[in-house]
């Protein structure tokens, strides 16, 4: 069966789309991602689909979900490289991918997975340090 | 370009997966040779793409093929998914259930006519659903008509494949397809040789046929030969023989005219031997002709018995002697002919006889090929090889007997009668005697047991 190679690179996971997606693929690559997530405890996932040409609703679904699960796995997705016509028709097919990050190239992509992580983490401390300051 | 039923540009039988994506490749190239930007390209792929999978979801797959027609003066890209799924028990209230859902819940049929310009769903229960979806061309496309359709399919049939999974498909479709051809070549194969070998076993049939008649014919040709030359010999024989007798009637009337010799006492028991010797002769020449004509009924023959019978009736000196060898069979046939034969063999061994004690053995014996022939042996005077055929044509004596009246028509009875009963007769040298002859002959006949 075929697989898209998911990259590690430090907190992230990397995955290029370079091939056509089809619905076994789509539903292997969904869960090879949280199960990588879950092993390397990822921050941040990145998916890339330049190369991608057709976002039908399905393939919307697949990525939706991705990016629903790896929130629940404490992790950020980030999608890039989205080609305008996919862009259009996404919108126009009633699926505007809420809850997706998304940036335009790789670059900006991490950029913007590294500022989220970022903002969590002092999110975070920020709790902590109300949780600090109440009086005992 | 009105025309519905055109021949589809490119057609992609959905039946996996990895057809979908085949579909939504062929559907963004034509969209892009028939002028559509990338946008549009990419909308009308993804919209054939959703069609596609609804097909190879509720349907378990279908067929997809795009056209390019004519409405309105609009060109239209379109793609008609065919499927021979269940079908859509309710079409117009499932549509309108569709639209009441929220945005981001409507499934592929809503979005789907989003997407396109033109969209008719068809679908009636139990016969599956047809689903036609157009873009709309630029308004400014130059005129597509059936050269460029055609030309179009061309490029679209020569296209190197989108992927190697399009590639075996491709090459299953063709392998198929030659399947099929050879199968359905085979069978017109199969029926071709069914009729040859029809023809043939009539033909061999027929042929069987005229040769038996030729044969047939053959035979009777020989058989009537035969006869012709029996005739002719007959005739000759009769006219010669008959002759005789009035040659000495002539003369005899010759001496009474010239008053010459003779007492008239003597001259009337000479016309009377002339006379009585041609009334034989005729007697016996009607006796042959006879032979073996006659359909007589068949029954059980003691040939024992018979023979018995026959020897005690026959007149013959003191001192003969017949010998009967061996019980005979119990044989079905018929009596007459057979008794003739017998008869007939042992009056000439009686009349030929020059020995002092004359001898005679009747028996029968096996042959290799287990037939019976049964024979009649004597210790008289012998035939010659040579002449042992000849004996057996009418008017033949070989040897003149003191006081023997014969006509030469005996044997040639005896023949007769065998071969007309399908049997064979000939001569051999005796077996019990240094002098003598053997005359065997084969009787067909069923043996009683």
């Amino acid at each position: 069966m075929d697989r898209i190679p998911i990259l590690k690179m430090g907190h992230f996971l990397l995955v290029t789309i370079q091939v056509d997606m089809y619905d076994r693929l789509a539903l292997n690559l969904e869960n090879d991602l949280i199960n990588a997530v879950q092993a390397h405890e990822s921050k941040g996932v990145l998916i890339d689909i330049s190369a991608v040409s057709i976002v039908d609703s399905f393939m919307g679904r697949i990525i939706g979900n991705i990016a629903t699960m790896s929130k629940i796995m404490d992790a950020q997705t980030v999608v890039v490289g989205m080609q305008p016509a996919v862009a259009i028709t996404l919108v126009e097919l009633g699926l505007p991918l809420a809850g997706v990050y998304t940036a335009l190239n790789v670059e900006k992509g991490m950029e913007l997975l590294q500022q989220k992580i970022t903002e969590e983490a002092e999110f975070d401390i920020g709790e902590a340090e109300e949780d600090d300051d109440q009086p005992e | 370009m009105e025309d519905k039923v055109q021949k589809p540009i490119i057609e992609v039988s959905l039946e996996r997966e990895l057809d979908l994506v085949i579909a939504y490749k062929k559907a963004m190239q034509l969209a892009e040779i028939s002028g559509l930007n990338f946008t549009e390209q990419t909308k009308f792929a993804t919209a054939v793409s959703e069609i596609c999978r609804n097909a190879l979801v509720h349907a378990r797959g279908g067929m997809v093929g795009f056209y390019i027609s004519k409405d309105g003066g609009q060109y239209y890209v379109e793609a008609v998914v065919n499927d021979a799924g269940p079908g859509i028990e309710k079409l117009a209230e499932l549509l309108n259930r569709i639209s009441n859902l929220p945005e981001g819940q409507r499934t592929g049929i809503y979005n789907c006519k989003r997407l396109s310009d033109k969209f008719e769903i068809d679908s009636t229960e139990g016969s599956g659903t047809c689903v036609r979806i157009g873009r709309r061309l630029p308004a400014n496309h130059p005129p597509i008509n059936h050269i460029i359709l055609s030309g179009w399919r061309k490029h679209f049939s020569q296209l190197s494949p989108a992927s190697p999974y399009d590639e075996l498909k491709r090459q299953n479709h063709l392998l198929l397809k030659t399947l099929e051809e050879l199968k359905q070549s085979k069978a017109q194969v199969q029926e071709q040789l069914e009729e040859i070998q029809s023809l043939n076993s009539e033909l061999e049939e027929n042929n069987s046929k005229l040769t038996k008649l030729s044969k047939d014919y053959a035979q009777q040709n020989e058989l009537l030969l035969k006869r012709n030359e029996e005739l002719d010999e007959f005739a000759h024989i009769v006219s010669h023989d008959l002759k005789g007798p009035i040659r000495n009637l002539k003369g005899l009337v010759q001496l009474l005219e010239q008053g010459r010799g003779k007492s008239q006492q003597e001259i009337i028991s000479m016309f009377r031997g002339q006379f009585q010797k041609m009334e034989s002769l005729i007697e016996n020449i009607l006796t042959y002709s006879r032979t073996g004509h006659e359909e007589m009924d068949k029954k059980e023959v003691d040939l024992n018995k018979m023979l018995h019978e026959l020897t005690e009736g026959l007149s013959m000196p003191d001192t003969f002697r017949i010998e009967i060898e061996q019980d005979f069979p119990l044989v079905y046939t018929e009596e007459i002919f057979i008794f003739q034969v017998f008869s007939n063999l042992l009056i000439n061994a009686i009349k030929y006889n020059d020995k002092q004690e004359g001898r005679v053995k009747l028996g029968f014996e096996q042959m290799e090929n287990g037939e019976l022939f049964y024979y009649v042996e004597d210790n008289g005077l012998g035939i010659p090889e040579e002449k042992r055929d000849k004996v057996f044509k009418m008017f033949a004596v070989l040897h003149k007997v003191e006081g023997v009246d014969s006509t030469g028509i005996g044997l040639s009875i005896v023949k007769k009668i065998v071969q007309e009963k399908g049997g064979r007769i000939w001569i051999e040298d005796p077996k019990h005697w240094k002098e003598g002859s053997r005359f065997c002959f084969t009787w067909p006949a069923e043996i009683v047991l």
